[in-house]
């Protein structure tokens, strides 16, 4: 990253301090508290926005500074996205993935996503775990204008800051549990000693202990998708987002996933689920409805 | 994410998949071994040829008589006509005339049976000078070489060759021994040290006596003062082509030619066989190693398959590595490594091969092979280049997915 690229998140003290020492004062058990004060943290004071007009007509050209502050609102927005579009390109045909979708969440919110397939749920969840940029409209992450990072910036983002959890697992097979926990501390640049100590842990907390040398193909999918959970957490994001963690899973384990990630919103992290299972929305304080990649419904929302 | 952290990420993957990366390695591996052992063939050609040389006496120049007419007209080739003389000899030996030249050793050639006891052996017989010990570059192992003094008595002594004396005398030793040579009684004085064989003739099996020796009692008649060849020793190798000019001009003044091409003598210089000689086995050298460089490129293009492969195959891998925040750059690093490693495991087992083959061969074609550590160096720094030119394609195209590219995939 050049040295003179700021995103204001780097300012922050809870970016500035190494991750390492952020475990040690406490891990994923932090108090609600404190990791809501860390998302207003996150905000500069001048943290502003562009009206959404303003956002569709948006060139894509780098804006130095942006002119209209937002007014201000009751609950901290740790997402917010602005008349977001996302085009996919398939040989010549063009898919319009998502269309015009504008929406908040605020730190600390378990949100529910749902929509038949193809109703661009996944995409929206890529988007928001910036694996994706939006092709038109505008992703502000804590503030940080999400299409105007470079991709170290963004795969740094998505290291401290997000925490993904894959209907598919996405485990390498041919590491330990242990290993696949560690990876994200590994690109964090925390040293091998430490990244162990931090990953039986955190396989501990997901009920792992004794499996923390065990392969993926040697566990069970439940379990599998715990040790998912782990590598989400290991990192100690504040943003947890998990699409449809438990479709690949029978009811007791999906009971199991669903228990972790209210245990996670308890604790003050940010949850986004997409599912398009009833009873696992249910357990969301607020569930958006996607259909042909415009939000169709929201049952909450600031 | 540190370097050694991403080396062993590479070792990990390399090791993942054994038998593919043993596959891709062998590619390297023939060309690294066939580099080492060609070069390592010319390099002990080379060694071979400029010692059988240097062996035959360093900065040395050969005087040839010239050619004959017969009286029929029919012409002989160099060497035919007897034109050279001891007087001749004598001549170049002037310190005035031929300051450069150290040492003179008129030859006179001739094959005898050399007989003791009831065994008997045919050789070559040489009448020379003490000179020939230095000028030829050689050693006596037991007892001493000609003397002036033997010279001067043309005595009845002779110096045997180690295969000559071996096959007279077998276990007994031979100095203080008498052999009969042309009738003539002649007493065992000393024994050389073994040279191996030049192009033409065993250097280990004559018997050398004093020239005087040879012109009064073993070749007698109307050539009695005339050698068959002249070797000179020039003082060092910088001043050989001024003993060349000097003992050139010294002969044609001799022998009344006016003119260079009416020379009845050549004179050829060790120099230029040894440049032959090794170019020879220069151009053989690269020509072989060409080959095995050749075999090395396809071997890098197969780290290259393999590599692409490999991105392709691990899509869904660079995809999550990415989604777990694993910047494009340390994508890229972390496939140049795994291509660099199976580029060096290749070299090293590649140079193993080499030096075994380099120790193991020789046995059977007879050719020595030298094992070179500057080429065994070479190669596996070459080795490991090929990993990482080979792997940089594959590794950008790694880097260069998009995360939900990559996790899409199936």
């Amino acid at each position: 990253m050049p040295p003179d690229v700021e995103g204001p998140y780097e300012t922050t003290p809870d970016s500035g301090v190494p991750a390492e020492s952020r475990s040690d004062s406490g891990g994923w058990s932090g108090l609600p508290a404190e990791s809501g004060s860390d998302f207003v943290e996150w905000f500069p004071s001048g943290a502003t926005t562009e009206s959404l007009a303003d956002s569709v007509a948006w060139s894509g050209e780098l804006q130095t500074d942006a002119t209209e502050p937002i007014p201000p609102v009751s609950v901290d927005p740790v997402i917010q996205l602005e008349g977001v579009g996302k085009t996919y390109r398939t040989g010549s045909v063009f898919v319009e993935a998502l269309r015009d979708v504008t929406l908040s969440i605020a730190s600390g919110e378990y949100v529910a996503i749902m929509g038949p397939s193809g109703s661009g749920k996944s995409t929206l969840m890529h988007i928001l775990g910036c694996l994706d940029v939006p092709t038109t409209g505008r992703y502000l992450l804590a503030g940080d204008d999400v299409g105007r990072l470079s991709e170290f910036e963004l795969a740094e983002i998505r290291n401290r800051r997000v925490g993904f959890v894959f209907q598919q697992f996405n485990l390498l097979a041919g590491m330990s549990a242990w290993r696949n926990v560690e990876l994200p501390l590994s690109y964090a640049g925390v040293r091998r000693a430490e990244r162990r100590t931090r990953a039986v842990d955190q396989l501990g907390r997901v009920g792992l202990d004794d499996r923390i040398d065990h392969r993926p193909g040697e566990l069970s999918g439940g379990q599998q998708q715990r040790v998912a959970v782990a590598r989400a957490l290991v990192t100690d994001p504040a943003l947890i987002l998990a699409d449809e963690p438990t479709g690949n899973l029978d009811s007791a384990s999906t009971d199991d996933i669903l228990n972790l990630l209210d245990a996670l919103h308890g604790q003050g992290r940010t949850v986004v689920l997409i599912t398009h299972e009833h009873d696992v929305a249910a357990r969301a304080q607020r569930v958006i409805q996607l259909r042909d990649g415009l939000i169709s419904s929201d049952s909450g929302g600031l | 994410m540190g370097w050694l952290e991403i080396l062993r990420t590479g070792w990990d993957a390399v090791r993942t998949h054994r038998l593919r990366s043993a596959l891709t390695m062998l590619g390297i591996l023939i060309g690294i071994a066939g580099v080492v052992m060609t070069v390592g063939l010319g390099e002990g050609a080379q060694q071979k040829v400029s010692s059988q040389i240097s062996a035959l006496g360093s900065n040395l120049l050969i005087v040839s008589p010239g050619s004959a007419t017969s009286t029929a007209g029919v012409r002989g080739g160099f060497g035919s006509a007897s034109t050279l003389t001891i007087a001749d000899a004598a001549a170049l030996s002037s310190p005035v005339a031929t300051p450069d030249i150290a040492g003179v050793a008129p030859v006179k050639n001739t094959s005898e049976s050399l007989v003791y006891g009831s065994t008997n052996w045919t050789t070559s017989v040489v009448g020379t000078t003490p000179d020939w010990l230095a000028v030829r570059a050689r050693t006596v192992t037991e007892g001493r070489f000609l003397s002036t003094a033997d010279q001067a008595e043309s005595a009845a002594v002779t110096v045997l060759g180690p295969t000559t004396a071996q096959e007279l005398f077998g276990l007994t030793d031979p100095v203080g021994q008498s052999v009969t040579i042309n009738g003539i009684p002649f007493s065992v004085i000393g024994i050389l040290n073994s040279a191996g064989s030049d192009s033409t003739s065993n250097l280990d099996d004559q018997a050398l006596v004093p020239i005087s020796t040879a012109a009064s009692r073993l070749i007698g008649g109307s050539t009695r003062n005339s050698v068959s060849s002249i070797y000179l020793a020039a003082r060092s190798s910088s001043v050989l082509s001024a003993a060349y000019q000097e003992a050139d001009s010294q002969l044609l003044s001799l022998h009344h030619a006016a003119l260079p091409t009416a020379a009845d003598f050549t004179i050829t210089s060790q120099q230029s066989l040894i440049t032959t000689a090794t170019s020879v086995s220069k151009t053989l050298t690269i020509l072989l190693a060409s080959v095995a460089g050749l075999s090395l490129l396809v071997g890098g293009i197969g780290v290259m398959n393999i590599m692409l492969v490999s991105v392709t195959e691990r899509t869904r891998e660079i995809g999550l590595r990415k989604a777990l925040g694993a910047p494009p750059a340390v994508i890229r690093r972390q496939f140049l490594v795994e291509a660099s490693v199976l580029g060096f495991a290749g070299g090293i087992l590649g140079a193993v091969v080499g030096i075994v083959g380099a120790i193991v061969l020789p046995h059977v074609i007879n050719n020595p092979i030298a094992i070179s550590p500057t080429a065994i160096a070479l190669a596996i720094v070459v080795a490991v280049a090929i990993g990482v030119i080979f792997g940089v394609y594959p590794a950008s195209r790694a880097a260069r997915l998009a995360p939900i590219d990559a996790l899409r995939s199936e």
